[in-house]
């Protein structure tokens, strides 16, 4: 596979886990350089990658280096070991793994719903309310005017409550 | 569903199925990966263009200030004990400085937070931009009409009261320095709350498009604030809810605007000003009666503002009157909007 074909493929993936753990530590521009950095290191070692690994081998490299990145941002003590907790994974009780897997399942039909909203739609959604990008920056990234985003997240947000009510998912 | 608690819930969805949508930067992050892979390495050494780098090199730097700074303080206080360190006081030099527990190295006169202090900073949002995207009204009827929405008094919220929707005024004084050539006074002036804290500003007449942002403070008052970012001016009232299609803002000066419900916002709904009917009217009737018409006026339909009233004259008949929608271009009679005119 040729590596944009991979970076194509994968860049939603990886990007999203570093942006997740990046989400208290790092600027989207940190989030996008750690994707970067995932991307190199892979493709430096491809021909050592087997192609059905692959997946795994991005995701270990991005939850790696996310983690590696935000301890560099956060000098501060409190933060680093707080930190340091999260990627240690402390165990959970079980209310909180109950508590989890509902926001985790009320989540997963969420984005069933938004997926159903199509194209670009769905996508401003995901990049304002996951990613935290502004409207400029959607709009860089889709082609259109900051305004069209505005108004069509307004749109799409109208119309993914709609959508809600009628699944009788309410909030 | 709060835009909030949307925010709130996708955080807790599996990466693998957020990977499913497009993430923002794809083009960027290829750029900076081809760029590296090119031998434009960033890395190289003595080049330094990252965010982090800066981060690691400022930290180092603010270290070495600290540690120099500390060695003068040191250096001057040894060469001068007695001014310094009268009696059985503790002359502060950098061993002492750092011999000493935390709690003596806390810089002086920053009063503590209190507690109350500390949680307004932990709580208190982002000043509202274009993408603040709190508080959405959550209700409309069907009609289009707000049902009641819940008041909710925290602070910087946008007023429940705008959530989306179209409003209009004839009367918005208080702003008129934001009007091209400062005169928006004597205009009929449209305001389109996209709900999320922003919106545009729309005179009838001409269709200038003014982008501004509105904070709704909450409080008994109900104080609202709008800011213009084109002129960064800020404009604050206090708002009142007449009944469900009309709301008054009160300015400090006492002066009153009405604002009327005019429908809802609609964001692929385009905004025909008065002067765009009523060429567009002007085109439409020339084109079926070979240019007899003399001229078009349009004004805004004083009972529904939503609606505006075109007057055809002629050249050798009477005028006629038609009634088309202010975001349809569109009548019982008439439709503007016709393709085959061009």
């Amino acid at each position: 596979m040729e590596q944009r074909e991979i970076f194509d493929r994968y860049y939603n993936y990886v990007y999203a886990i570093v942006s997740r753990i990046l989400r208290e530590h790092g600027t989207a521009e940190d989030a996008e350089e750690c994707t970067a950095d995932v991307f190199l290191e892979v493709f430096r070692r491809l021909d050592t990658i087997r192609p059905e690994g692959l997946q795994a081998y991005l995701g270990t490299a991005a939850r790696n280096r996310a983690i590696d990145l935000a301890r560099t941002l956060t000098r501060h003590a409190r933060n680093t070991a707080s930190l340091g907790e999260e990627a240690a994974g402390d165990l959970p009780s079980g209310e909180d793994v109950e508590r989890d897997s509902e926001q985790a399942e009320t989540a997963r039909l969420l984005l069933a719903q938004i997926r159903a909203l199509g194209e670009p739609d769905a996508a401003i959604l995901i990049q304002k309310f996951y990613y935290d990008s502004t409207a400029e920056e959607i709009a860089s990234g889709l082609g259109m005017n900051a305004a069209a985003v505005r108004k069509r997240c307004s749109r799409a947000l109208k119309r993914l409550r709609e959508q809600l009510t009628a699944a009788g998912i309410g909030f | 569903m709060k835009d909030r608690q949307l925010h709130d819930l996708l955080q807790h969805a599996d990466p693998e199925e957020i990977a499913g949508f497009d993430a923002p930067g794809r083009e960027r992050v290829w750029a900076r990966i081809t760029e590296q892979t090119a031998g434009k390495d960033t890395d190289a050494p003595g080049k330094i263009t990252r965010r982090r780098d800066w981060v690691r090199i400022l930290t180092v730097a603010a270290a070495l200030a600290f540690v120099c700074m500390a060695a003068a303080g040191g250096a001057f206080l040894l060469r001068h004990p007695t001014e310094q360190g009268a009696g059985n006081e503790t002359v502060l030099t950098m061993e002492t400085y750092l011999a000493a527990p935390e709690s003596t190295q806390a810089p002086e006169n920053v009063p503590p937070q209190t507690e109350a202090e500390t949680e307004t900073a932990a709580e208190a949002p982002a000043i509202s931009g274009s993408d603040s995207g709190e508080g959405l009204a959550e209700t409309t009827r069907a009609d289009g009409v707000y049902a009641e929405p819940e008041v909710r008094n925290g602070p910087n919220q946008p007023s429940p009261y705008f959530g989306s929707g179209v409003w209009y005024t004839n009367s918005l004084r208080d702003i008129e320095w934001i009007g091209a050539e400062g005169c928006l006074a004597s205009a009929g002036t449209y305001l389109c709350f996209t709900g999320d804290g922003s919106g545009f500003l729309f005179l009838e007449g001409n269709g200038t498009e003014t982008p501004f942002q509105y904070e709704y403070h909450g409080g008994d008052d109900m104080n609202v604030t709008f800011r213009y970012p084109e002129t960064g001016e800020e404009s604050e009232a206090i708002l009142e809810l007449k009944n469900f299609t009309a709301i008054t803002l009160t300015y400090p000066d006492l002066r009153k605007d009405t604002l009327h419900y005019a429908g809802e916002f609609d964001p692929d709904a385009h905004f025909y000003s008065n002067d765009e009917l009523a060429s567009m009217t002007a085109d439409w009737f020339n084109y079926f009666s070979d240019g007899c018409v003399r001229n078009v006026t349009a004004v805004t339909d004083p009972d529904a503002p939503d609606q505006v009233i075109l007057t055809v004259e002629y050249v050798s008949y009477d005028p006629e009157t038609y009634t088309v929608g202010r975001f349809t271009a569109k009548g019982d009679t008439l439709d503007l909007t016709g393709k085959h005119l061009q």
